[in-house]
């Protein structure tokens, strides 16, 4: 219940103040439900929408396609990804060694950072090669949004206005 | 006129179709010549800094961006867009796009200080070609202001700065430009010509070295082909009691093609190849074949072993696989396309298709209506061939060329142009000319120009220039009527070529008379390839002899006397440090001067 609702409740009866308050009270997002969106999530996918198509990529159904059709498509995908990834993302391996390097996984390391897969016994260091490098991020910034930008939006639906 | 000077020295790209800024610390002992990068709209509501300002204005409508879309950290209320997204969102909606600024600054068909761009656009405000370059100025300024100057005294407007044009730009041009200059408060600017300032960056890239690679007697041709435009100009190496002397000779004319033409070129010979296929692309998917095509033309003309390249367009609804269609741009495309379209072999006396003006002529851009570039260099060579000693034949014998701009950078255009220049200069019996090397540095022209403000301190050798053109007054021949017969105009040379700046002179003998309370029109005629004629000399049948019509001259006598007397003047030319020309009418009797002012309105 809103707060002018309330003022309504203490100073009439019930019954009127129930009528004012549907008259007044907003009716799309009553202000006690909290808003669990997480808009920034919605926002990187509005940016690999709009440079790489990624939405419309991933909705597809892919099964009707040949290869080809499929890596035509995967190509430009993969173009415009990647300057979401380079404009606003500074990422890098993990492990700096060639994949399939001698490493050693020194005593204390980051269990969330250093996945170890085989025979894992006993306590570290431990020896093996790097199957997989890794990646983190340096930095993640998602640019400005207008104010007036509604940000459930994904991708803008396009009219082609004629004459 | 002395300047205190300041602690910047900038240089400003004004190009037509990218901005850029360079400048030098010059507290800082032997400073390198930075780029400034620009923080603008790339997106609605997103800023980011580039290197280029892309030279465009979006004048949105109330219903297209959503509201703060426009809004910089500097401005919350700006209500249009330069740079990236003016570009982006304009390719768009053209209609509210102002694209080419710089070259509606030299169109004499149009007024270029009315409100007339985006051309053609009436349901939208539109804005002048000056206010446009304008408000790149200002963008350019308020970046300044905001990310290096420190108190007023370091603000853009109190800084020295150096702001390039076309060569080709005449008085008028040159005068708008500083007109917008003046617009965007900039009180200390100079005018230097782009293919001067390409010349200047590799002058500074090279160091010391530079007196190796060019000795005296030397030819410099400068080729600066941009992604709008084609500018030429001629660079002699002379010897002045024992030091080298670099004089610039000549300049070309102002040529509306460029890497944008050929990219677009590109994207229609790919279209077809789709159409071929039986695919159809549509305007928005026109727009995306046009980049991918610019992307892969670099690729195919700069990576050797590169043969061919997929060119994909996506589908445009939100079906994008199913959409999506690819073919193979190959090199041997390019190369016809680009080479044998824009860079055909021909020979020294081939020159372009003269413009044939249609009975009803559309008003626009005059694009240069024959996109073969090594004819319209073939004709600036024969055109300058007497500016240039040395040269025996009929055409400048150039001994070096110097390129510039993105598409030159290219290694076959380089070597379709060097091998065509020397087929040429072999038949005439002449050596062969040389590539000057290390001139490709990005941003040149902003870079140049900086360094030029260095050599203006006095820093390094400085290029002779002087006015590109020289310019005549129209005179009325006085002759008995015949009726049904308009007395014949001769040219009278007001400014040689070559006039330097912070100079003056007087036109002796010719009087005019001025009339109190009336307007006084002259027409103003020029010429960027008549380098011999001197102050006075009178030309007779002067269409015939390349003379060329320029924005008119007037004034509006607003002096003391009776309405309707008649004042004799003579006239007095001079060229501002800053690089623009005024004439004045100077009282023959008496003290008073009257300048006369460019008319930028439609001329015929």
């Amino acid at each position: 219940m809103g707060r002018f609702g309330l003022a309504l409740k203490v100073l009439f009866n019930g019954e009127f103040a129930e009528q004012v308050k549907q008259l007044t009270a907003p009716k799309e997002v009553p202000p006690e439900e909290e808003d669990r969106m997480n808009y920034d999530a919605v926002h990187l996918l509005a940016l690999l929408q709009r440079e790489g198509r990624l939405v419309d990529f991933l909705r597809e159904d892919i099964q009707q396609f040949e290869d080809a059709q499929i890596g035509a498509a995967a190509r430009s995908v993969h173009e415009g990804c990647t300057k979401v990834i380079d404009d606003y993302f500074s990422i890098e391996p993990i492990r700096k060694e060639g994949e399939g390097d001698d490493v050693t996984v020194p005593e204390g390391f980051d269990p969330s950072a250093i996945k170890l897969v085989g025979e894992v016994t006993g306590d570290p260091p431990f020896k093996g090669t790097l199957a997989h490098h890794g990646w983190k991020a340096q930095k993640a910034e998602l640019p400005e949004q207008p104010e007036g930008q509604d940000r459930t939006v994904i991708g803008q639906a396009e009219v082609e206005v004629s004459g | 006129m002395s300047k205190e000077e300041t602690r910047y020295v900038i240089g400003i790209d004004l190009g037509t179709t990218n901005c850029a800024v360079a400048y030098v610390d010059t507290t800082v002992e032997d400073a390198d010549v930075q780029v400034l990068p620009i923080p603008q709209l790339v997106n609605p509501g997103e800023v980011q800094e580039k290197e280029l300002l892309p030279s465009f204005v979006y004048l949105p409508g109330e219903h297209e961006l959503p509201k703060g879309s426009l809004k910089l950290p500097w401005d919350e209320k700006r209500d249009y867009a330069v740079g990236a997204l003016a570009r982006q969102q304009g390719e768009q909606i053209t209609s509210r796009m102002v694209a080419s600024a710089k070259s509606w600054l030299c169109h004499k068909g149009v007024d270029r200080t009315a409100d007339i761009l985006p051309w053609g656009s009436d349901d939208v405000d539109q804005i002048s070609p000056l206010e446009a370059s304008t408000r790149y100025l200002v963008h350019l300024r308020d970046t300044w202001n905001e990310s290096i100057a420190e108190g007023a005294d370091e603000q853009l407007e109190n800084q020295e700065v150096y702001l390039t044009v076309p060569a080709s730009f005449d008085a008028a041009a040159r005068d708008l430009t500083a007109q917008a200059a003046a617009a965007a408060g900039l009180k200390n600017v100079t005018l230097i010509e782009e293919p001067q300032a390409a010349f200047y960056s590799w002058l500074q890239s090279m160091g010391d070295d530079w007196r190796e690679s060019v000795s005296v007697g030397d030819h410099i041709l400068v080729c600066d082909i941009g992604g709008g435009t084609t500018d030429f100009t001629l660079i002699s190496v002379k010897d002045e009691d024992g030091d080298l002397v670099l004089e610039r000779l000549a300049v070309g004319e102002h040529l509306l093609i460029g890497g944008d033409n050929m990219d677009l070129a590109l994207a229609h010979f790919v279209a077809a190849k789709f159409k071929e296929e039986g695919n159809r692309i549509d305007s928005a998917q026109m727009l995306a074949l046009w980049h991918s095509c610019r992307l892969g033309k670099e690729r195919l003309l700069s990576e050797e072993d590169c043969e061919s390249i997929p060119i994909t367009v996506v589908g445009r609804g939100s079906k994008l696989i199913g959409g999506t269609i690819q073919t193979d741009l190959t090199r041997d495309e390019v190369m016809a396309s680009i080479l044998d379209g824009f860079f055909a072999e021909c020979t020294v006396e081939d020159h372009p298709a003269d413009q044939t003006e249609a009975g009803l002529q559309e008003i626009g851009l005059n694009y240069a209506s024959d996109p073969v570039i090594p004819k319209h260099v073939a004709k600036f060579l024969c055109d300058n061939v007497r500016a240039a000693k040395g040269s025996s034949g009929d055409f400048v014998e150039p001994t070096a060329i110097l390129f510039n701009g993105g598409v030159s950078k290219s290694p076959p255009v380089q070597e379709r142009i060097m091998g065509l220049l020397n087929k040429w200069l072999k038949k005439a019996k002449a050596s062969p000319a040389r590539l000057l090397e290390g001139a490709n540095l990005d941003l040149a022209v902003a870079r140049g120009a900086a360094h030029y403000g260095l050599v203006r301190r006095g820093q390094s050798i400085r290029i002779r220039g002087g006015t590109a053109r020289s310019y005549y007054i129209g005179v009325k021949s006085s002759m008995p009527s015949v009726p049904g017969m308009k007395p014949p105009v001769k040219a009278l040379c007001v400014v040689p070529f070559g006039m330097e700046e912070g100079t003056e002179c007087d036109i002796p003998g010719h009087e005019f008379g001025l009339v109190v309370g009336q307007n006084a029109e002259f027409r103003f005629l020029s010429s960027t390839h008549r380098q011999e004629d001197e102050v006075g000399l009178m030309i007779e049948d002067w269409e015939l002899e390349g003379i060329e019509e320029s924005s008119p001259l007037e004034t509006k006598l607003t002096a003391k006397g009776k309405k309707g007397e008649r004042i004799p003047v003579q006239l007095k030319a001079r060229v501002t440090e800053l690089g623009t020309l005024e004439l004045w009418c100077v009282e023959k009797e008496g003290e008073r001067e009257w300048k006369l002012e460019f008319s930028v309105r439609e001329t015929d």
